[in-house]
């Protein structure tokens, strides 16, 4: 069989075409502790929304008018939010034990999203073309160097930084949570754990 | 950014103000996320 065959038997069985996107969710799901993913993928969603207007216009733009200066704002603090809301969410999967019943992987690409999203807005502080962006760069250039990457990656080469910030690493952070959503939507939400007090008036 | 920065410290614990507010506040919505009541009907059982 073809792997394109097995890859469209494979999803028609396990995401059917009705089932792609969630119109109802399992009754444990009610509360709010719940909506924090989502309100992460939101935050990323602004914050391409308004780096592909910064990457339109240029570091000229958004350091020297108004409305570039609100733009950068705007990606500035959707960041802010972003890993705001990624860090709730890890606090809430964790205290739900959101790994169990065969989401381990889930939980593993969850966790490399946000080392790669810590990269992704490292590389953007570098790229702002300011002198904090500039201080950000040399301090960071020993730690590279550290760690024995500071030839591959250099946080002083503006463009690498750039390319790096508005080319690979969103398209990696973008793929990784497509895949992290792709599996949240497989295997569902994680079951609350069993409640340990069995008594009468609990059980019931 | 480029003004003069101000440090909460507690034995080995040096953090800026602004990193702490930013701490106090996931850990306040987290709590409000856990305790307030949901509005609206609960879902369907699966």
């Amino acid at each position: 069989m073809s792997l394109t065959k097995r890859a469209q038997e494979r999803l028609a069985e396990s995401l059917p075409y009705e089932e792609l996107l969630p119109y109802e969710q399992p009754s444990y799901v009610h509360s709010y502790v719940y909506l924090f993913g989502v309100a992460s993928l939101a935050s990323f969603i602004l914050l391409i929304a308004t780096g592909v207007v910064l990457s339109v216009f240029g570091p000229q733009w958004w350091h020297f008018s108004v409305v570039g200066h609100f733009f950068n704002s705007l990606h500035f603090w959707s960041v802010q939010a972003f890993f705001f809301f990624m860090v709730v969410h890890l606090w809430a999967t964790f205290f739900q034990g959101a790994w169990r019943d065969g989401r381990g992987l889930t939980w593993v690409v969850g966790v490399i999203t946000f080392l790669a999203s810590i990269v992704t807005a490292f590389t953007g502080y570098v790229s702002q073309q300011n002198f904090d962006g500039q201080w950000i760069a040399v301090q960071g250039k020993d730690a590279m160097n550290s760690v024995g990457v500071g030839a591959f990656f250099n946080v002083l080469n503006f463009g690498q930084m750039y390319g790096f910030h508005i080319f690979v690493l969103p398209l990696v952070v973008a793929g990784l949570i497509g895949i992290h959503l792709t599996m949240v939507r497989l295997r569902g939400v994680v079951k609350p754990y069993p409640l340990e007090d069995q008594s009468p008036e609990v059980a019931s | 950014m480029n003004g003069v920065q101000h440090y909460f410290d507690w034995g080995v614990v040096h953090i800026s103000i602004a990193n702490l507010i930013v701490i106090v506040l996931m850990i306040i919505v987290f709590a409000l996320a856990v305790l307030l009541p949901f509005p609206g009907g609960r879902g369907t059982e699966q």
